[in-house]
Parts: structure tokens; C-alpha cells; sequence
């Protein structure tokens, strides 16, 4: 191991960052190489001062009252002030019952899906249950909802905060478009529902295109290394407006 | 009272709520740390952290496991960011002008100083929490999650959101800044 290299895995090293056969190399390089040695050793002095320092210190007093306080708030507006009547449900469940008939006796007609909006209309029609878009992760807040997918999903999808435009942010959910793996952001305008499907892309940028397929309105682009759909039975132009707000 | 299904969710919130105090306000410490770090600022740090764990508290039904602590910390750091950000519209923040081009830490080898400089300065805490202060947003937060918070490269990862490439060049950067400032300050006061 040259210098160069040594120098470059210096701090994988000290923050035993390393596999076994890396940091054997590193410490017969260190142990030969005097003007190395100094580095690592200015790198541990360093590390020693800032432990010696002490700033490890903790939350004020009053904060964990404080935020329990506002925790339990939040959690008594959980609970609902009545409960549901059996014949309320009963209707509500019929209702729904109905709606999910009529619906899906039209989405099952026979498709031939062979091109990509056809794909992401189908997708984004099998998310649609009685109870609401189907989603993985159920927040109206992007902090929440972006994070949830570190560790689940090999990319983080863009999730923005559009409710100043009218698009309420619902939550997202994992999903696959012709075998590769998908994420697709729901958002809602005055009932409906909008699925914004992106994948990593395999081949070169997709055109910016927007069509209509069997009553839904698709958007598609491309962003950096990202391929997007964005998918709804809302109006196109108000579709074109969050695909807008997203990219801009 | 009798016990109607009201009873039932009010004791299901009683457990939801003890499980987010010992599962995420385990790591208040670290929230705040982290948050005072990055906001600068003692009082906004205790509002993102308070901010931070209400939104923490609403999905939390989503998140548990060993992850919960990487995950309460990027909620944290997503609430100061946006924080930051609106600062920046306000006014002019002077978060990147400091001397990120300054100092004899390039690239590669730093002239090595003596040990002995270091630990002068070490023994200094209140020196080298400014030091650390006065870093670079991108290579504070990575010092105090790595140092502070001893968070291996791969939870850094997550929680920063950047590759773990990038966390290891960006920590490397960090510390030869503040090994720079460090014998900087001492020739200061030696002269």
C-alpha cells in the first residue's frame, strides 16, 4: 500500500470502517511510514481532544416534560369523539361495496398492457381500494414519509410539500413497473387521488409525453437518473400543475 | 364510564405512548445534540427537537425496530434543514462563507503537527466546540454524528441521506479542518 492510498483510508480506518485484511495493510503501511504515522496520530490526537471536550451534552431540562406533554395532546386527538354506529357502518360499507363493483367491472375489461402508461394506469388503479389509496407509509408529512424508505428501497423518491397548490401529500408505497422496482408518492386534490410513480432508469431519458388512457391522465419525464409517471383521474391540466410543481 | 370500545383505544394510545417514550425519546439526547449543532442556536434546537417529535410521533406506527434511532434522527435533521433553508430566505445566512478554501488542509497529506498542539487545544473544550461550530453545515453534522454520536458510516448514510463514499471523504475533510484551525490557533497564541 502507497501512501496515497494509505492516506485515503486513513479515517475508514481510524472509525474502524474497514475489513480485517484493509486495516492490516494500513498498519504495516503506518508502521513503515513515518510522515503517515504523524497523520494518524494528529487523527487520533483529535479524536482524543474531542472526547476529552466532553460536548456530549444532553437535552435541557423541561425538554422530555415538554415534549411528552405535546405527544400526549396529539395522541388524545387520535382517539375519536364517538364511535360509528353499527347501521352508519353497515350503509357506508354497502356504499362502498357498490362503488368498488361498478368500478372494477369497468377497470377489468381486458387491456393489452404493452406500453408504459397503460402499465402505471393499471398499477395505479389496483392501489385504489374502497378505504383510500393503498400506501406503505401513511403521512401528510414529507419528513416522514421520505425516510421511511431508507433501507426498503435501493433510491428515495422526491416527495414535496404542496398543500399551499391544493395537492395533499397521502403517503407512498413501494411498487414495480416492468420488473424494476418502483416507488410511487400519493397525493390527493379535492378527492382525487394521484399516484407519481419513479423508478431508476435503464435505458436512455424517456420524452416528456402526457396522454389519456381509459380516463386517466398520465404524465410521464425524466429527472437526473429517474424515470417518473405521474397517474390520475383528475383533470390533465391539474395534473400538469403538480408534475410542474414537483419539477420545479 | 363502562368499558365501550372507547376504553379499548384510550388504553391502545396509553401503550402507543409509552412505547414512543421508551423507544424514541431514548434518543432525545442525541436529537438535541444534533440539533444544536446544526441550528447553532440553544432555543431553536429545543423547538425542532419538540417539532421533531410530535412528527415523529404521528408515524411512528410505521417505524420501529433497530432502526427507530437513524430514523428519529433524520426526522430531526429534515426539521432543521427546512429551518436553515428559511433562515437563508430571511436573510443572508453566512453558512457557507466561512474559510472552506482557508488553511494549509488540502488534499492528501496535511503537514503533520505535533500531537502536543492538539492536546493545548484540547484542553480547551469551549476552543474546540466553536471549532466545531464553525464548520461547514456538511461537515458538521458528520463530525457530530460520527463523534458525538459514535453512529457507524452506514447510519450517517441514511440519516444525512448521501452515500457512504461521501460520508467517509466528507469526515476526512472535516477533521483536517479542524486540525488546520487547531495549529492555527496555537501559533496564534504563541506569538
Amino acid at each position: 500500500m502507497n501512501c496515497a492510498m494509505a492516506v485515503r483510508m486513513l479515517d475508514a480506518h481510524l472509525d474502524n470502517e474497514v475489513d480485517a485484511a484493509t486495516a492490516a495493510d494500513v498498519a504495516s503501511h503506518l508502521a513503515g511510514c513515518p510522515a503517515c504515522a504523524a497523520a494518524h496520530e494528529e487523527r487520533l490526537a483529535l479524536r482524543n481532544a474531542i472526547r476529552a471536550a466532553n460536548l456530549r451534552e444532553g437535552a435541557p431540562e423541561g425538554l422530555r416534560e415538554s415534549v411528552m406533554r405535546a405527544v400526549r395532546a396529539r395522541s388524545a386527538r387520535r382517539i375519536p369523539s364517538r364511535v360509528v354506529q353499527w347501521w352508519q357502518a353497515l350503509a357506508l360499507a354497502g356504499c362502498a361495496a357498490l362503488a368498488g363493483l361498478i368500478g372494477g367491472w369497468w377497470v377489468a375489461q381486458p387491456q393489452v398492457l404493452e406500453d408504459l402508461p397503460a402499465i402505471v394506469v393499471a398499477h395505479h388503479v389496483a392501489s385504489l381500494t374502497p378505504s383510500g389509496p393503498r400506501v406503505e407509509v401513511a403521512s401528510s408529512d414529507r419528513h416522514v414519509v421520505r425516510p421511511w424508505f431508507q433501507g426498503r428501497a435501493e433510491f428515495a423518491p422526491t416527495v414535496r410539500d404542496l398543500k399551499d397548490q391544493g395537492f395533499e401529500l397521502i403517503g407512498a408505497r413501494r411498487d414495480s413497473i416492468r420488473g424494476r422496482e418502483a416507488v410511487a408518492v400519493v397525493y390527493r386534490l379535492r378527492g382525487h387521488f394521484i399516484s407519481v410513480y419513479s423508478w431508476r432508469r435503464s435505458d436512455g431519458a424517456h420524452s416528456e409525453l402526457d396522454t389519456t388512457v381509459r380516463g386517466f391522465n398520465v404524465v410521464q419525464w425524466s429527472d437526473r437518473d429517474l424515470d417518473y409517471a405521474a397517474v390520475s383521474d383528475v383533470d390533465g391540466v391539474e395534473l400538469k400543475r403538480l408534475v410542474a410543481a414537483i419539477r420545479s | 364510564m363502562g368499558h365501550g370500545p372507547m376504553d379499548g383505544l384510550r388504553s391502545l394510545e396509553r401503550q402507543r405512548t409509552a412505547r414512543f417514550e421508551a423507544q424514541i425519546l431514548a434518543h432525545l439526547d442525541s436529537a438535541y445534540r444534533l440539533a444544536r449543532f446544526l441550528l447553532r442556536d440553544a432555543a431553536a434546537a429545543k423547538d425542532a427537537v419538540q417539532d421533531a417529535c410530535v412528527r415523529a410521533f404521528s408515524a411512528f406506527d410505521q417505524m420501529q425496530g433497530p432502526d427507530a434511532r437513524s430514523w428519529f434522527l433524520a426526522v430531526v435533521r429534515n426539521v432543521c434543514m427546512d429551518l436553515l433553508r428559511e433562515r437563508r430566505h430571511r436573510a443572508h445566512d453566512e453558512e457557507y462563507d466561512d474559510d472552506e478554501h482557508g488553511g494549509a488542509a488540502g488534499s492528501g497529506l496535511v503537514p503533520p503537527a505535533t500531537p502536543e498542539e492538539l492536546a493545548m487545544r484540547a484542553s480547551d473544550s469551549r476552543w474546540l466546540r466553536e471549532a466545531i461550530e464553525k464548520l461547514p453545515k456538511d461537515y458538521r453534522e458528520v463530525i457530530v454524528l460520527r463523534e458525538l454520536e459514535e453512529l457507524s458510516y452506514k447510519e450517517i448514510s441514511a440519516i444525512v441521506d448521501i452515500p457512504i463514499g461521501t460520508v467517509m471523504s466528507r469526515l476526512a475533510r472535516a477533521r483536517d479542518l479542524l486540525q488546520s484551525r487547531a495549529r492555527g490557533a496555537y501559533r496564534e497564541q504563541r506569538r
